[in-house]
């Protein structure tokens, strides 16, 4: 959502006459309320435009932590090991000072040393007074770099959840990071990093209640301006990609929302509103737009109108009837204000489970299975472990870290429904959490590994707008069930896909199911010289709410895709499926890591599948648009029918097989 | 099982297909020739520097096969274009746009009229020339590869129109 600006183009609001104001609120701690009410918590002071606000002087030393310690150990690691072997040895330990400390001497040695410790730290504090955040009434922003400068903003009005970041080294140091969870805030999340603890609690209690107002506020305004003049100031926002001969045009560009902040530039969250508004019920803003070519608002123009079309856009767009931002409310009433907005625990995954799927994964089986090479090799011909161990290790090492980076991210694993959808946190050393919008889940997967069917073990991940490969990566992201029980897959379905026709009968189909027998249809039987082992598997099954794609036969894959969030859908064919009168069927929704395609389908059952597909996905779209009372997605299409049409569909869609 | 050569046995023959342009032909066929002879006279300098004798060593026949593997790929490229370019096709029906391309390899897309964000014309020196360009459309999926290239112009603005109106009259939100 943000991105470097390099150059170090300076700060335009700052005041010419020097430094702006800024103050260090993570010098007085004295504001240490009891994290117990919320009754008497003092409104958010919003800032003027050059106040800012700086973290705490450890930050870049935490930041940076891994660098310091590599550094040290470049440093010292000589010294060790002859420490190490002289021990193992059990000679006199004599330190070997190395070449270096004998050409300088060891005067200039410990000078230089002290002048690089010295600068290291100047760099630190360097880079801690560059860094700055403001918080005005409208967005969350902050700064960083000294050389390359970067600012990140949150709109608060957007702000679907906050939490306190509790890493590892920050933790001890008493540190705390605020996490800015951003409706249409493209891949990364903001973060706010680091305050004193206390601090941090205070100031995520005043956001919530500040984003809540702002969010209140835009609604406000949206509903008070639902005329015309707000569309041509969304106009103003939407920014044409020309081609490359300037030919050309387009609606709005940039999809998700991935909109360059530099200073002063775009709203991050504006700008993807902005392009959403040409579709707007109210949208005569688009046709201008598109038949004028570009039409590149400024920068700095761009951000002005916060108030109005922007705003409009983006809650007139927005999944909920309402909005999906942290309701206050409700989290004040049931008392979750103060530490977490969780307004209730779904469940959480129990330590024995966690450990179960761990030993029951491959890598671990792996690592056993190597381990009992190694044994064996060790007790038939010792020699050999002096030629395998080297090069085992490295691959141990990533195997290990395999499994640690699972452990984390499974350990303690919690879920929550939140006012906006669910939260799940997880964490053993580094707590990592993510919130997860219902409207926005584009598709889930529901998956059993092989192993775990010893004990009913299931692995659930979704696809959510909004959200990109990225942050799946390194936060908790796509996951909502590291390993749990059918129940509580029931009880995810439930939550996140609320539609009309319960998927989960499907889904367990998906799981359970072998052959063409039930609902599913699957691979004809020529199709095993693709897929000898899974192709009785390999098969799809549709309702009207939903698409319910089943794969694998050792490890048992079902994806549920709702029919009114599919984009599009494509069959495609090689020269060998054609042979074999095959085709594959694959459904495109957002980026994500849920698989949404089937393979070597029979081409007439595949050919169905698309079209029906297709008028399902347009029945559910109209249904989802009706159900928001967006009078423009169901009123239009009677304008869309003066345009000539090829050919009216005629006849109904070819039933399926049963 | 008889293999078929219905080349539209992807796509609902319910449907009116419209091809582009046969000017495209001409201009894939130009594109084509252009980088067969640049990627030629690339693999063919060990051949150049052996005749010129500037290698000792002398001329071996293998140096020639290079230059002639990827002269033979180019020339049944040459061949297959204008089937290539005949298996491009889309048809409006009233929600969704079908796109097909493909000879070997065949893809038929639908993308419903709402869920194109945004519609892109573009076009490049050789396209120009004979009046052509090539429409894109994309939705919030990375998936979505729906490209028609070469459309005359007045065609690919017209479309593009199209689009753009249903894409506003059927929009819904993600």
């Amino acid at each position: 959502m943000a991105c470097a600006t390099p150059g170090g183009q300076p700060f335009g609001d700052q005041p010419a006459g020097g430094q702006p104001f800024v103050d260090q609120p993570w010098a007085d701690t004295a504001d240490t309320t009891s994290p117990g009410r919320s009754g008497g918590l003092e409104p958010l002071q919003p800032d003027a435009p050059d106040v800012w606000h700086r973290v705490h002087p450890l930050t870049p030393f935490v930041r940076s932590w891994l660098l310091l310690v590599a550094l040290v150990w470049g440093i010292g690691h000589t010294f060790v090991e002859d420490i190490v072997s002289a021990l193992i040895k059990g000679e006199p330990i004599s330190v070997d000072v190395g070449g270096p400390v004998q050409v300088v001497g060891a005067g200039l040695f410990i000078a230089l040393l002290c002048g690089v410790l010295g600068l290291l730290i100047g760099l630190g504090l360097l880079s801690w007074w560059f860094t700055r955040y403001q918080i005005t009434r409208e967005h969350v922003r902050f700064r960083s770099g000294w050389f390359f400068r970067t600012q990140r903003q949150a709109r608060l009005d957007r702000v679907q959840g906050i939490d306190i970041e509790r890493k590892f080294l920050p933790r001890i140091l008493g540190l705390a990071a605020l996490k800015f969870d951003v409706a249409d805030g493209g891949s990364s999340v903001l973060e706010l990093s680091y305050l004193g603890r206390d601090h941090a609690r205070l100031l995520r209690k005043q956001l919530l209640v500040a984003s809540h107002e702002a969010a209140d506020d835009a609604l406000a305004v949206s509903r008070g301006q639902r005329t015309g003049d707000s569309a041509i100031l969304a106009q103003g926002t939407v920014e044409s990609a020309a081609s490359a001969d300037g030919s050309v045009v387009g609606q709005a560009g940039g999809t998700s929302g991935k909109v360059a902040a530099s200073e002063g530039g775009a709203l991050p969250t504006g700008g993807a509103a902005a392009h959403t508004a040409p579709w707007d019920s109210s949208g005569t803003a688009a046709a201008p737009a598109a038949g004028t070519g570009a039409v590149r608002g400024a920068p700095g123009e761009a951000s002005i109108p916060p108030g109005a079309a922007v705003e409009e856009a983006g809650t007139a767009s927005s999944s909920m009837p309402d909005r999906d931002g942290v309701d206050v409310r409700v989290a004040r009433k049931y008392g979750l204000l103060t530490e977490k907005d969780e307004l209730r625990q779904v469940f959480t995954v129990p330590t024995g489970r966690v450990l179960l799927s761990l030993v029951c994964s491959v890598p671990a089986v792996l690592l056993a299975l190597v381990l009992v090479a190694a044994a064996v090799a060790w007790v038939v011909y010792p020699d050999a472990l002096l030629v395998l161990v080297p090069t085992a290790v490295p691959m141990l090492l990533g195997v290990v870290s395999g499994l640690y980076g699972r452990l984390e991210k499974s350990w303690g694993f919690t879920l929550s429904e939140v006012p906006s959808g669910v939260r799940s946190r997880a964490g053993l050393f580094n707590e990592r959490s993510s919130t997860i919008p219902t409207g926005r889940v584009q598709a889930l997967e529901v998956t059993r590994p092989a192993l775990w069917r010893i004990f009913g073990g299931h692995r659930v991940v979704v696809t959510t707008a909004g959200k990109g490969g990225a942050e799946a990566a390194e936060g908790l992201g796509s996951l909502v069930l590291p390993v749990g029980t059918a129940e509580q897959v029931r009880v995810i379905l439930a939550l996140l896909l609320p539609l009309p026709d319960d998927p989960e009968p499907l889904v367990t189909e998906g799981l359970d199911g072998v052959g063409d027998g039930g609902r599913f249809t699957t691979s004809p039987r020529r199709a095993r010289w693709f897929d000898p082992v899974t192709w009785r598997r390999t098969g799809f099954a549709m309702d009207d709410s939903s698409l319910v794609l089943r794969r694998g036969r050792l490890s048992r894959h079902a994806s549920v895709v709702p029919h009114h969030k599919t984009q599009s859908v494509a069959l495609s064919q090689g020269p060998l499926e054609r042979r074999l009168r095959l085709a594959s069927f694959a459904v495109h929704v957002t980026a994500g890591s849920v698989t949404t395609s089937v393979d070597h389908l029979d081409v007439d059952r595949a050919r169905e599948a698309q079209w029906r597909q297709s008028e399902l996905a347009r029945a559910a779209r109209e249904r989802v648009g009706a159900h928001r009372g967006n009078a423009g997605a169901v009123t239009s299409d009677t304008r869309g029918s003066d345009v000539a049409v090829d050919i009216p569909r005629a006849g109904g869609p070819v039933p399926l097989r049963p | 099982m008889p293999a078929t050569n219905d080349p539209h046995e992807l796509s609902p023959a319910e449907l009116t297909w419209h091809r582009v342009s046969p000017r495209y032909v001409t201009a894939r066929l130009l594109n084509r020739m252009v980088t067969t002879v640049i990627w030629t006279a690339i693999v063919s300098v060990p051949v150049l520097l052996a005749l010129l004798g500037v290698w000792s060593g002398g001329v071996q026949w293998w140096l020639w096969l290079p230059p002639a593997v990827v002269l033979a790929w180019g020339v049944v490229q040459l061949c297959l274009t204008p089937r290539r370019v005949r298996a491009i096709g889309y048809a409006q029906a009233p929600t969704e746009l079908w796109l097909r391309k493909g000879l070997f390899f065949r893809t038929v897309t639908v993308v419903p009229y709402g869920r194109m964000q945004y519609v892109e014309i573009s076009t490049g020196p050789v396209l120009n020339a004979f009046g052509l360009a090539s429409v894109t459309l994309h939705t919030a999926s990375a998936g979505t590869d729906a490209v028609l290239p070469g459309l005359p112009r007045e065609e690919a603005d017209r479309l593009r129109e199209q689009l753009t109106e249903r894409g506003e009259a059927h929009m819904v939100g993600l």
